[in-house]
């Protein structure tokens, strides 16, 4: 399978293009093309450090949240209702080829 | 145990310590443990080494436990759900247990300090970063392993699986340390001091001095290492002290820490490997034979022996936790290895299963506080695994040296601090 493309729009507002390997979550692509994200526990949806934000459409197209994720994600800084994921959540899939992720700003 | 044990409602009437306290819970030394059984302590006094009939009990009759000391009170967690709950709500269990925070160690640390610092050293433990030591990991352990093999036995703590984690971390940092008796010291005397001044430990009486000396070292160290544009997390370190963005404090500090934290934890949990496979010798045989089991019994371990026992927290507000109220301000140690036993999550937690389901464990912690190092625990351990299995036809604790347990001096870690084993090759 293919890789997907992504681009990032860091906390700076500088945008990143790199690609998401089929056995990465989300989390880990970002992590290992060392973007400043620190996933703290490792990726058990236990903190929020690896928060991102979807654009609409492709929140969409993904399930409900977890529990776990919902109770930390609405603590967690700027919280949108329609856009926050934790990162370390999101395995795979062809039809995320192409997104733009937003990294949340840190607590 | 039931037949010796007395129930909390038969215990002596608490006596609260001040007039109004809202429904305070009784002392542990006020409850009616078992028989042989010596209430749980703030301070181990050495009967804490292998605490886990303690947590049996507190899961059951005291799963909020309240310990008098001479400085405050302290309430031990002991149940899984609630120390998950907790580990899971850092801004009401905050870890920033001393204020200022004496020590640049991140344990210490809330966001967004922990946040900042943590990110100095986070890209150096991930798994992909991790994964180029695992050759030198496994030659290494095979190198530590040999004397005890020809001998027959030895200390799996002095013989091994010290010089395992130091030579590991070493490695990592780009801190020599040839020489492991001496950097043992250091190590014992800073995770004392680090007691001292954050968990009102007792210290050694020599701390102090002594943590100076590896700072001292450590700051020498950082200097070479900037000087080579060393690529090791030393040199990072040291870059982001000479760039301005870490203090020297800060560097040589956070440098101890990882030096500190990196082999402690796993030469605990290296030698609680040698003693499951002597409880359970069926398993060298399944591994040899099927070495993919070998990473079932590395998450069971973390389960069934971590290291890390006592988790510090203080509360920022009042909060309720097993139908007890604990106020607000309260010093908090949340017990993963107790959780970690619990059979309403893990059945029959008492246990050691490499079969069972172990999702969930807190044997590298849960939440933003989660071990930094678990990915080089894991490899650590793994090799050992496998490597046990390849070459031990059979490992026995030796009858005539009980295990020797850490003292809780420093209030987190519990283990075997000697752990003498005989072994036999494999036939093959």
């Amino acid at each position: 399978m293919s890789n997907n493309k992504l681009t990032v729009i860091d906390r700076e507002g500088s945008t990143h293009r790199l690609e998401w390997e089929p056995d990465q979550t989300l989390m880990e692509a970002l992590r290992d093309n060392d973007l400043p994200v620190l996933a703290s526990c490792g990726g058990t949806a236990s903190c929020a450090t690896c928060h991102v934000f979807l654009e609409r459409e492709a929140f969409d197209t993904l399930g409900e949240r977890s529990e776990d994720e919902l109770e930390l994600l609405v603590e967690a800084e700027g919280y949108q209702a329609c856009g926050s994921r934790l990162s370390c959540q999101l395995d795979f899939s062809r039809e995320l080829n192409g997104i733009t992720v937003t990294l949340a700003p840190e607590d | 145990m039931s037949s010796a044990t007395t129930e909390i409602s038969a215990a002596p009437a608490p006596v609260a310590p001040f007039v109004g306290a809202p429904d305070l819970p009784p002392y542990s030394h006020e409850l009616g443990w078992p028989e042989g059984m010596a209430p749980f302590k703030v301070v181990d006094d050495g009967t804490q080494g292998d605490p886990y009939a303690h947590y049996e009990w507190m899961r059951e009759h005291a799963p909020v436990l309240r310990a008098h000391s001479p400085v405050s009170d302290v309430w031990f967690i002991s149940r899984y759900d609630d120390v998950r709950k907790a580990m899971r709500a850092p801004k009401v269990f905050s870890s920033q247990v001393v204020d200022p925070v004496p020590l640049t160690f991140l344990t210490l640390f809330d966001a967004p300090n922990h946040t900042r610092l943590r990110q100095v050293v986070a890209q150096a433990f991930i798994p992909k970063a991790i994964a180029r030591f695992e050759e030198r990991v496994r030659e290494n352990a095979e190198k530590y392993l040999a004397p005890m093999l020809a001998a027959g036995g030895g200390d799996a703590v002095d013989d091994y699986a010290i010089p395992l984690s130091m030579s590991t971390i070493s490695a990592l940092l780009d801190v020599p340390a040839e020489d492991f008796e001496k950097m043992k010291f250091w190590s014992d005397e800073t995770f004392s001091y680090f007691g001292r001044l954050a968990r009102n430990a007792q210290g050694t009486g020599t701390d102090e001095q002594s943590t100076f000396e590896f700072f001292a070292y450590l700051k020498d160290t950082m200097e070479r290492l900037h000087r080579e544009e060393s690529d090791s997390v030393g040199g990072h370190i040291a870059r982001m002290w000479k760039d301005g963005l870490l203090s020297e404090k800060e560097a040589k500090e956070l440098c101890a820490f990882v030096f500190v934290a990196g082999h402690d934890t796993t030469t605990i949990l290296l030698a609680n490997a040698f003693r499951v496979f002597s409880e359970q010798p069926g398993l060298l045989e399944r591994i040899r034979r099927n070495p993919d089991d070998a990473s079932l019994f590395v998450e069971e371990l973390a389960r069934y022996r971590g290291t890390v026992q006592r988790a510090s927290r203080i509360t920022t507000e009042e909060v309720e936790v097993a139908g007890v109220t604990i106020p607000a301000g309260a010093i908090v140690r949340l017990l993963p290895a107790a959780a970690n036993r619990d059979s309403n999550k893990y059945p029959d937690g008492e246990r050691f299963d490499i079969d069972r389901n172990t999702d969930g464990h807190l044997g590298f912690g849960h939440g933003v506080h989660s071990c930094l190092g678990a990915p080089l625990a894991r490899l650590e351990v793994l090799v050992t695994v496998k490597l046990l299995a390849e070459k031990l036809g059979s490992l026995n604790l030796d009858p005539d040296k009980p295990i020797e347990y850490v003292r809780g001096n420093n209030l987190t870690n519990s283990g075997p601090e000697h752990l003498h084993v005989l072994v036999e090759k494999t036939n093959a």
